[in-house]
């Protein structure tokens, strides 16, 4: 049986934000989100994270950090670093209709009331008519809360289709 | 993908190092870590391991992109090292901890070279608490079979906690 356990699969269809619930738990620390079938109903729009906390509230307080280089295929690279803010920001930006995007994400440490919750990642979209555009990332919630899931959040607009996949990594055999 | 577990180690404050050892087959194989902080504010590198002992040789090329909150991105690169730089600094607490995941690629084969790719994040020592992550991969170049990584503080003092987990991708 492998180690990489499914533990939910959340779709999304003509949503604006997309909520994964009860998903994090003792028996992993670390979680590897996996974002596929993405379109947008508009012209390309930046997607957020946002932990869920263990009351199932959504986290909005101002305690993110993020950084995150934007790869550009029309433009090179840019930076973007941010403090204090209410979600981790440019998790990744999605396409125009018919297009797709995806991403591959870490969440590590959720649950402990002793840590941070980080995460890691990286995604790939074209924007709108200028190119190729992807993401590597890093991120911290810095609070020491239990999380017990996490929400996606278009910028603006909605998604026509959307899927995430949450997996829990065992460290037992 | 699946992953098959191989191997771990935890930090329990006895020891200045996790070291995961088990790769024996030519395929690739996943590292994962998390919760990792020190007994005092430290710099954690890694290298490879011979029969479960660490290369210590200057034989490491490396190169990464820093992702940081403070100041420009930085690179942290080096040639002919001897071990692998992959933190810019961790802490007392899982507050100030490192995570990150390595994919390490070429490590059974005697006749190449071993490679890795990593990427990682933390918020920086106590005193600064910056987040910082590096996104990059290193070469050990020697052409031998290297059998697993060891995880290791620069100035000798204990990792109080974090798990290292070795896992075969399948």
């Amino acid at each position: 049986m492998s180690n990489l356990r499914l533990i939910n699969e959340t779709t999304g269809t003509s949503v604006s934000n997309i909520s994964v619930t009860d998903v994090f738990s003792s028996d992993y620390d670390i979680y590897k989100i996996v974002i596929s079938n993405v379109d947008g109903a508009s012209t390309s729009h930046w997607t957020k994270l946002r932990l869920i906390n263990s009351s199932g509230s959504i986290v909005s307080a101002s305690n993110y950090d993020f950084a995150m280089l934007e790869t550009k295929a029309w433009d090179g690279t840019s930076e973007n670093k941010r403090t204090s803010q209410s979600s981790f920001e440019y998790i990744f930006i999605d396409s125009d209709s018919n297009v797709g995007a995806g991403g591959v994400g870490y969440i590590f440490n959720p649950t402990s009331t002793s840590s941070y919750t980080f995460t890691l990642g990286q995604s790939q979209a074209f924007y709108s008519t200028n190119g190729g555009e992807g993401t590597k990332y890093i991120g911290a919630l810095k609070q020491t809360a239990s999380m017990s899931g996490f929400q996606l959040l278009r910028t603006s607009g909605s998604y026509d289709t959307i899927t995430i996949r949450t997996y829990g990594l065992r460290v037992d055999s | 993908m699946g992953l098959v577990r191989v191997n771990k180690a935890v930090g329990d404050g006895t020891a200045s190092n996790l070291t995961v050892t088990g790769i024996n087959t030519d395929d690739v194989y996943m590292v994962a870590f998390s919760n990792i902080f020190a007994s005092a504010n430290d710099d954690m590198q890694i290298r490879v391991t011979t029969s479960g002992t660490a290369d210590s040789d200057s034989e490491y090329d490396f190169a990464s992109k820093d992702l940081k909150t403070s100041g420009s991105f930085g690179n942290t690169y080096g040639t002919n090292n001897n071990n692998i730089d992959f933190s810019a600094g961790i802490g007392t607490s899982g507050t100030n901890s490192h995570n990150g995941i390595l994919y390490l690629f070429n490590f059974n084969n005697s006749s190449e070279y071993s490679f890795i790719t990593h990427e990682n994040v933390t918020t920086r020592d106590d005193s600064s608490d910056e987040l910082f992550g590096f996104q990059g991969g290193a070469a050990h170049t020697v052409a031998e079979a290297n059998d697993g990584v060891q995880f290791f503080l620069t100035g000798g003092n204990n990792i109080d906690s974090g798990t290292v987990t070795l896992y075969k991708v399948v």
